[in-house]
């Protein structure tokens, strides 16, 4: 089973995870592998948003995944953010200071408008 | 037939033992031994061994440790059934496949059989098909079995070692701790490994004679690696072996340790810091955070008032390029107390899913303010109880430092 579950809303790669506790080495190291593929996922429109809606508990080693990701979006110009971080999670990231570092949304609606006009988006109108 | 046995074979794990199917026959008529051996006589996999002598029976089955007893249950010397009782109290023939032989259909017998431990029950002299596939059915399960046994004691021994090793190198970061002190500050402190590591060290020094310097490590992750990296930076910090660093200046050496410990370089692993140096000529502390929880100072007063967060804005270490690690300073009283902690001391996930509230934690800490008093026993079987186990996920370390 894959650890990732990747969809497009727009023009937006939305990553969303299928574990709700990040905790064991065994799946870091799986999520670790899936986050490598994921700038390439996201090379048309150099957008992508991390939701993490669904996880509960993650282990600090998880915290160097999301850090590598962000030096590869760097190099590769990609736009991350992350969003839907919940509370327990969110005091972690807070402690780390990574809230200074990366750009992290309340809720995925926030998100996708934060990424600006979409191009696509004439697509959709009625 | 040998097609299965072929395949057991090859998926045998490397370092498992090798076990051949042997065939213990107990009868008291030469003439079966004779025909079961002829009859297994082109297995070329299957050993078999003949006991005339029942009284032999069960020395014989310690010795060549068969894969399947065939015994009859009408024999002169001795009662077929207690037999079979006596090979299943027997410690190295208790789960040995046993099957009995009889000369009849004897519904009662075969039940009474069957109640003692025989696993089959065959009317002699069997067909030579059937006789070999029963054979190889009950040899294989109990091959099997042995397997399995095997594998799960290796399994022990390796994970033994590995809790050996843990144990060890917990002990060994133990040692390397800075015993608590009484001067020129009095601190103690409490550091409990979590049963993998959790990459936690700490330490204070004189770097000269007014400067003082105290620092608490968290490596991410857990096990050798984290703990050894932890370890590592200790070192660099004790040996104040950083390039164009002056260790009086705590956003300095927080910059050096950003530029000198990439994650990527260190097996993707960043870390935590609060390094902290207090002047005594100048009753000052300056402090710098990459991370890590803030330092809480309670300052002297007539009550308990909530300290003041030692916090700062840098980020983890090793994780990225950081232009600046500011230093801050406050001015330390007499009677001042402050706590560096990790993590491992308020993350904790208490029953329903819920972390214990940083809040509360400190307001534990306020709480507990007796001078005479170190609140941190009682801080570390609090936690214990809200984690509802002695064994907790994460190093609990915590410095207190009265001034």
């Amino acid at each position: 089973m894959n650890a990732l579950e990747i969809t497009e809303v727009n023009d937006v790669v939305v990553v969303s995870f299928n574990h709700s506790k990040v905790l064991d080495e065994a799946t870091i190291r799986q999520i670790g592998e899936e986050f490598s593929t994921l700038t390439l996922e996201a090379a048309a429109e150099r957008k992508l948003l991390l939701n993490f809606s669904n996880v509960a508990f993650m282990a600090s080693a998880m915290i160097g995944k999301i850090l590598v990701l962000n030096k590869q979006c760097k190099k590769d110009r990609v736009d991350l953010k992350l969003c839907s971080i919940c509370p327990n999670i969110m005091e972690v990231f807070n402690l780390m200071k990574l809230n200074k570092v990366l750009k992290i949304y309340d809720n995925a609606e926030q998100a996708l408008e934060a990424f600006g006009p979409t191009r696509k988006s004439w697509f959709h109108r009625s | 037939m040998s097609q299965i046995t072929q395949d057991s074979e090859s998926e045998r794990p490397q370092g498992m033992s090798e076990f051949t199917i042997t065939v213990l026959l107990v009868d008291d008529q030469k003439i079966i031994g004779e025909a079961v051996r002829r009859m297994l006589d082109d297995q070329t996999d299957i050993a078999f061994h003949f006991c005339q002598d029942p009284t032999q029976a069960l020395e014989m089955a310690r010795q060549i440790k068969p894969t399947v007893i065939l015994q009859d249950l009408v024999m002169p010397e001795v009662d077929g059934l207690t037999l079979v009782k006596f090979f299943r109290a027997n410690a190295s023939t208790r789960d040995t496949p046993m099957i009995v032989l009889s000369s009849k259909e004897e519904p009662v017998v075969k039940a009474e059989a069957f109640a003692l431990g025989a696993n089959d029950y065959l009317v002699k002299l069997p067909d030579k098909i059937e006789l070999v596939a029963r054979i190889r059915y009950h040899s294989r399960g109990y091959i099997n079995l042995l397997q399995r046994n095997e594998a799960y004691t290796a399994i022990e021994q390796s994970r033994q070692r590995l809790a050996e090793q843990m144990e060890a190198a917990a002990k060994y970061v133990s040692t390397l701790l800075p015993q608590p002190t009484s001067e020129p500050v009095t601190i103690d402190w409490r550091y409990i490994p979590c049963t993998d590591l959790g990459g936690d060290t700490f330490g204070y020094h004189w770097i000269d004679d007014d400067n003082f310097a105290l620092y608490l490590i968290d490596v991410s992750g857990h096990g050798l690696d984290s703990a050894l990296l932890s370890v590592t930076i200790m070192n660099v910090l004790r040996s104040r072996s950083l390039p164009q660093t002056d260790f009086r200046d705590p956003g300095q050496v927080l910059l050096a340790l950003n530029n000198g410990f990439p994650m990527e370089e260190y097996g993707g692993k960043f870390f935590t810091i609060w390094y902290g140096v207090f002047d005594l000529s100048s009753s000052t502390l300056s402090w710098c955070g990459g991370g890590h929880p803030p330092a809480l100072l309670f300052e002297n007063g007539p009550s308990a008032t909530a300290p003041i967060e030692l916090d700062s804005d840098g980020p983890m270490i090793g994780g990225m390029p950081w232009d600046e690690f500011e230093t801050q300073q406050h001015a330390i009283s007499s009677g001042d107390r402050l706590f560096i902690y990790s993590d491992g001391v308020h993350e904790i996930h208490l029953p329903g899913g819920i972390d214990w509230p940083f809040e509360q934690f400190v307001d534990y800490l306020a709480g507990h303010s007796d001078p005479q008093k170190s609140p941190l026993d009682g801080l570390l079987q609090h936690v214990r109880q809200l984690n509802g186990s002695d064994l907790l996920d994460d190093d609990f370390s915590i410095i207190e430092v009265r001034f």
